[in-house]
């Protein structure tokens, strides 16, 4: 108890929280460049915290990474271009909103969900991190099967309006997955010759390819219609009103949205090697499938924001538990922070909590008061970013189009991906053209490397026996039965639909 | 009249491009620009870090800047592919693995061979270690043969790769004893999987260090033919008569290098991996080794090459 108030003391002294303000600033402002991402800014970021007090530093990336991780979804929002991979989901609903002129709401949504998520996850993190980081030491190859097996029954719930094409979409993002070497024989596949190909399509290239860029040719069709007087597309316009702020009493409606993308960021964080990208993809399809209004989604639904946002910004809580109690970092943006950890002499691992116990509660006392400021620093931002609404088109998406560009090229830096965004930027407006989902596209895309490779490492282990491996594991069969009730409501909503 | 004055301006130009390039080749006073330094890895990494951290010393010895360009991707395979086409002027440096040029073009799937390169310096040696959790039956790498073998237990293998698949395949052949090849992403997704017993033991390149020293894990064997920093006690593959493979941090430059270019490269980078700075750096993670000249690292590069041409070919029979 006392080492609980020491750590908070230690965390409000002025380093830390000038520390804090620094940071989540230049997060957001990093989340929102397309192509550079929190990871990127705490690469870059993290040798001038190496002459700081070990606790002004890691206020300093904990900043960093929590700005960075709702700075993605502004662009999202207001391009159609996200600015991080997993604020891809974000914009499904965020850029329609944004083109109905109600951008300020939707951002202001985001934030306010980005850190509700945040908050639920770091309490979570403060009381059971201890016991979870036991329990994610389960999650084998055989549990990761059936956990990403049940994620796959959410795409159901976003197929729009034909499941077939949904399905379709959904097995082009697998089959796009599988660009690359072979996970175990290291066999180069669908890749043609392009050793640039070796590891695999990039999400940011694809995503910002498809949604940004796809965008652009959409509204380039539109103008080339109106000019030679063809048929008129329905589309939004911008060079409108900014919009309202979002009503409080408003954004308290879909406090069970964000509760339960909460729970889901956190476990997803807690389980090594997930991601954030796949905790927004899952809270979107879980807000939908819980939705009174699915028909609502991808139109500029306010749920569809809360949804993904409240999701990946509580995968920043739930990395700090496999992070602190086993010191295994859980993704890129961790991993980065250990080298920063060992260089101030702090060793992430089971024997911290005895040896720097003061340290522990500091952290987390800086995780949550990092909220506030990102609350604070992103609700002054929210007005000025939305002015760029009332920009007019021809402006608005001469940027886009640079960016897009420009991101990808800062974040890979080499041309082949440039080729990348435009094939996709091609693919996704044909997509768009004959009502095929990205999102479901997408979700295959996310999902099935995670699958394949813990799919195939369960056969192995199986030795040819993979029924009796599945009974033997309690937490996979949990996961299996879930995925067959999950199945079963699909048909069984089906047919009293068509009834 | 015009045309003959373009003609002329013409052949200026050409004639003083010609003089500058000649200049520009005069090796008395390389470098006279930035060197660029393609670096085989993602930004952010431990190698990125490497190559940060030796050229603050590099550049005030060579007195000119080094430009970073990252090229991640294929174990180094992008970089080296991009590197070869560049000019051997000493303004291209690569940073690579040993595997990227010991391994990757046994696989045929690279354009390059280890031939393309002049290999200047080994700047750090990684961890490359067999690793399970104490509590196992076996204590090494031989009792865990043993083991297997007596009680017919095939033993899960957690791989980070096809060069320790290709070792541990060798080392099924030569003893008998059953693997279960088990691919798993990353250093850290690795630990997970040893602690959460989700495979008997596996490949790690440095983040086992800190759970053996609190008793939790044991290093069975080094992968290399050298004894590791941190658990120097460790049989090497070598000395448990397997096909050894050093995970060495390399620098390249595409091959053809002007003798006095390449001597006064090998000088700075040597001396600049000697820096306390670097040596901090490489040392707190485990992997400094005293830094191998042009010639030493050209000699384990064909090391490693031979003995992983071996075992690739008799996979295939």
């Amino acid at each position: 108890m006392e080492n609980l108030i020491i750590g908070i003391q230690n965390a409000l002294t002025l380093g830390p929280l000038i520390a804090l303000i620094a940071g989540v600033t230049i997060g957001i402002f990093m989340g929102a460049i397309p192509g550079l991402t929190a990871a990127m800014a705490i690469a870059l970021l993290a040798p001038i915290t190496f002459g700081m007090q070990p606790i002004t530093a890691i206020a300093f990336l904990i900043g960093i990474y929590k700005g960075g991780t709702f700075g993605g979804s502004i662009s999202a929002i207001l391009l159609n271009i996200p600015g991080s991979p997993e604020a891809s989901a974000t914009s499904f609903d965020g850029f329609p909103l944004a083109k109905k002129g109600r951008a300020r709401e939707a951002l202001q949504m985001a934030l306010f969900a980005s850190v509700a998520g945040a908050i639920i996850a770091d309490i979570l993190l403060y009381v059971v991190a201890a016991p979870f980081s036991k329990f994610a030491l389960k999650f084998g190859p055989t549990e990761l099967t059936f956990v990403v097996l049940f994620a796959f029954t959410f795409v159901a719930g976003l197929t729009g309006k034909s499941m077939i094409r949904g399905l379709i979409a959904c097995s082009f993002g697998i089959l796009c997955a599988m660009v690359g070497l072979d996970p175990m024989s290291a066999t180069p596949r669908l890749t043609f010759g392009f050793i640039e190909l070796f590891d695999g399509l990039s999400l940011l290239s694809i995503a910002i390819g498809m949604l940004g860029l796809a965008e652009i040719i959409f509204v380039l069709e539109k103008k080339f219609r109106e000019k030679y007087g063809l048929k008129k597309v329905e589309i939004a316009q911008f060079g409108e009103k900014r919009g309202p702020n979002l009503n409080l009493v408003i954004f308290f409606q879909y406090w069970k949205t964000i509760l339960r993308s909460s729970f889901i960021g956190s476990c997803v964080g807690a389980l090594p090697g997930i991601g954030a990208s796949m905790a927004a993809f899952l809270g979107y399809g879980s807000a939908k499938k819980y939705s009174k209004q699915p028909e609502l989604f991808g139109k500029g639904n306010l749920d569809g924001i809360a949804g993904p946002e409240a999701a990946n910004s509580a995968v920043v809580g739930g990395s700090f538990v496999p992070l602190l109690t086993l010191g295994i970092p859980g993704n890129v943006t961790t991993a980065l922070m250990v080298g920063t950890f060992l260089v101030h002499g702090i060793e992430p691992g089971p024997h911290v909590f005895n040896n720097q116990p003061i340290l522990i509660y500091s952290i987390f006392s800086i995780l949550l008061i990092a909220n506030f400021f990102n609350l604070i620093i992103g609700l002054l931002g929210s007005g000025i970013y939305s002015h760029i609404i009332r920009l007019p088109e021809y402006i608005i998406y001469s940027i886009v189009g640079l960016t897009c560009l420009t991101g990808v090229l800062a974040a890979s830096s080499t041309i082949f991906d440039l080729y990348i965004v435009i094939i996709f930027g091609v693919i996704g407006y044909f997509m768009k053209k004959f009502d095929y989902s990205f999102v479901a596209f997408l979700i295959g895309f996310v999902l099935a490397p995670e699958f394949e490779l813990s799919f195939r490492s369960y056969l192995l282990l199986a030795q040819g026996d993979p029924v009796g491996l599945l009974f033997s594991r309690p937490i996979a069969l949990f996961f299996f039965g879930l995925t067959i009730l999950a199945i079963f409501k699909i048909l069984w909503d089906r047919i009293i639909k068509m009834n | 009249m015009f045309k003959f004055l373009n003609i002329y301006k013409y052949l200026i130009l050409v004639f003083s491009i010609m003089i500058l390039s000649v200049g520009s080749s005069f090796s008395s006073d390389f470098p006279n620009k930035p060197i660029e330094m393609i670096i085989g890895f993602k930004p952010g990494g431990f190698s990125d870090a490497m190559a940060r951290k030796i050229s603050e010393p590099l550049t005030e010895k060579l007195g000119q800047t080094i430009v970073h360009k990252y090229m991640g991707g294929a174990g180094g395979g992008i970089a080296a592919t991009a590197a070869m086409s560049k000019k051997p002027d000493g303004y291209t440096l690569l940073v690579a693995t040993s595997l990227t040029f010991a391994f990757n073009p046994h696989q045929g799937k690279v354009t390059y061979n280890k031939e393309d390169f002049d290999y200047l310096l080994t700047m750090a040696r990684f961890e490359g270690a067999y690793v399970s959790l104490s509590n196992k039956p076996w204590k090494d790498f031989s009792s865990m043969i043993e083991y297997s073998k007596s009680n017919n237990y095939p033993l899960r293998f957690g791989s980070l790769g096809p060069a320790d698949r290709a070792q541990i395949d060798a080392v099924a052949k030569a003893t008998g004893a059953q693997f279960i090849p088990v691919p798993i992403k990353g250093g850290a997704n690795m630990m997970q999987s040893i602690l959460g017993d989700h495979v008997d033991f596996g490949m790690s390149g440095g983040p086992h260090v800190k759970y053996v020293k609190s008793g939790e894990m044991v290093v069975l064997a080094a992968s290399g033919s050298e004894p590791l920093n941190a658990t120097p006690d460790a049989p090497t593959f070598s000395d448990l008569g397997f096909p050894a493979v050093s995970y060495n941090s390399v620098i390249a430059a595409p091959k053809g290098l002007p003798s006095e270019i390449k001597n006064k490269l090998e000088k700075a980078l040597l001396s600049s991996a000697n820096d306390p700075r670097f040596q901090e750096l490489v040392q707190g993670r485990f992997v400094g080794i005293p830094p191998m000249n042009s010639m030493a690292t050209t000699n384990s590069i064909n090391e490693i090459s031979d003995a992983m041409k071996t075992v690739l070919e008799k996979m295939s029979n």
